[in-house]
């Protein structure tokens, strides 16, 4: 396809748009919502849902802490109270972007340099939080030893090796690919900053 | 004239617009109708903030684009890459299939561009000139010169490839 055939396309597209008419644009008023808006909710709830997670996990970390008997198990217990505290914190800075109100009639190459920052703090935070996600399952298998008491589960001899090894087999499979996603994002990003900084 | 009229008009004669810049940013049908929608809507919003110091059409390009980038905002979060829809131009039944892959290419081809660059292209594309770029983009007239001939060189070497 040629420069002057992808011209022929796009003004074809224009010639059906044309032929064609939308439906009037009923319901511009106060009943008629943002679609982004109400996307924006759905992508928040399972934040919000992992937020209170977190939270109450911390919560039953703390009304067990006595269970924690000797000053490595309490120092663990402080550990992952904190990576659980930082990693519902990050989660929720990193979303804060999307609730900033925009303005939609400053030029294009603004719009795209705040999106570009805000994309790439977006991803810095998230790697961060993949990060602490390695040490949070560390400290949690590791407490759970005695917050959840001796039992048979804890007991068996193969349990360390069996949880951390299912542990993080399965989160390097899965932060691997989110992770090179999100590197690729940076980059991206990084490279549009500075053409935008170069114009 | 109130406010309404002057809107739906606007609206009526510039849809093409909306629908182009919906169609150039979205990758499925379904967010390209949501896409065309938000627009719309935040057109209607916006409107009041139109000051009438550049042509209409100019103003609503600069909205639409703008929302394009928000909606990516959100879609972006998913960081699988979501393919390229078959038949997504579908605005209306047709049978041109052959139509239709014609604009599967162009959107191939547009795909391998930065945002910048496609919102370039996309101004080139509607014949606006240099100037008009200029304001609805924030880029000087010469850079978008520049900056429009390095696309046109990129996309041939797609071409050859």
């Amino acid at each position: 396809m040629e420069l002057d055939e992808l011209q022929d396309t796009w003004n074809e597209l224009g010639k059906q748009t044309a032929a064609k008419p939308l439906s009037a644009p009923a319901g511009i008023t106060s009943t008629h919502k943002s679609i982004l808006r109400s996307r924006l909710y759905r992508i928040l709830l399972p934040e919000i849902a992992g937020g209170i997670v977190c939270l109450l996990s911390i919560l039953y970390i703390l009304l067990h802490f006595d269970r924690l008997d000797s000053t490595g198990f309490r120092f663990t217990g402080i550990l992952t109270i904190l990576l659980l505290g930082a990693m519902c914190l990050l989660s929720l800075c990193s979303l804060q972007y999307l609730y900033k109100s925009e303005d939609l009639n400053r030029p294009y190459a603004e719009t795209l340099r705040a999106f570009s920052y805000q994309k790439s703090r977006f991803c810095r935070l998230q790697k961060i939080n993949l990060f602490l996600g390695y040490g949070l399952l560390a400290s949690s298998i590791l407490l759970s030893t005695r917050i959840f008491g001796r039992n048979p589960v804890t007991d068996n001899k193969y349990f360390f090796l069996i949880t951390y090894l299912t542990g993080y087999y399965f989160l390097f499979f899965f932060s691997r690919k989110v992770f090179s996603g999100y590197q690729k994002t940076i980059r991206e990003t990084e490279t549009l900053l500075q053409e935008l900084s170069a114009g | 004239m109130d406010k309404k009229e002057a809107y739906i008009s606007a609206i009526r004669e510039n849809q093409d617009l909306i629908i182009k810049v919906a169609s150039l940013y979205t990758n499925t049908k379904e967010d390209r109708n949501d896409l065309v929608q938000e627009i719309r809507y935040q057109l209607w919003k916006s409107f009041d903030s139109f000051q009438q110091r550049s042509a209409i059409r100019t103003w609503m390009y600069r909205v639409a684009m703008n929302v394009a980038i928000y909606q990516l905002k959100i879609d972006k979060r998913k960081i699988t890459a979501v393919p390229l829809e078959e038949n997504l131009v579908a605005l209306h039944s047709t049978d041109d299939d052959d139509y239709e892959e014609k604009w599967h290419l162009l959107k191939s081809r547009i795909h391998q561009l930065n945002l910048l660059e496609k919102g370039l292209l996309l101004l080139y594309l509607e014949n606006r000139s240099y100037e008009e770029i200029a304001q609805i983009t924030g880029i000087s007239a010469s850079n978008v010169g520049t900056r429009i001939s390095r696309i046109k060189e990129k996309l041939r070497n797609q071409i050859k490839k």
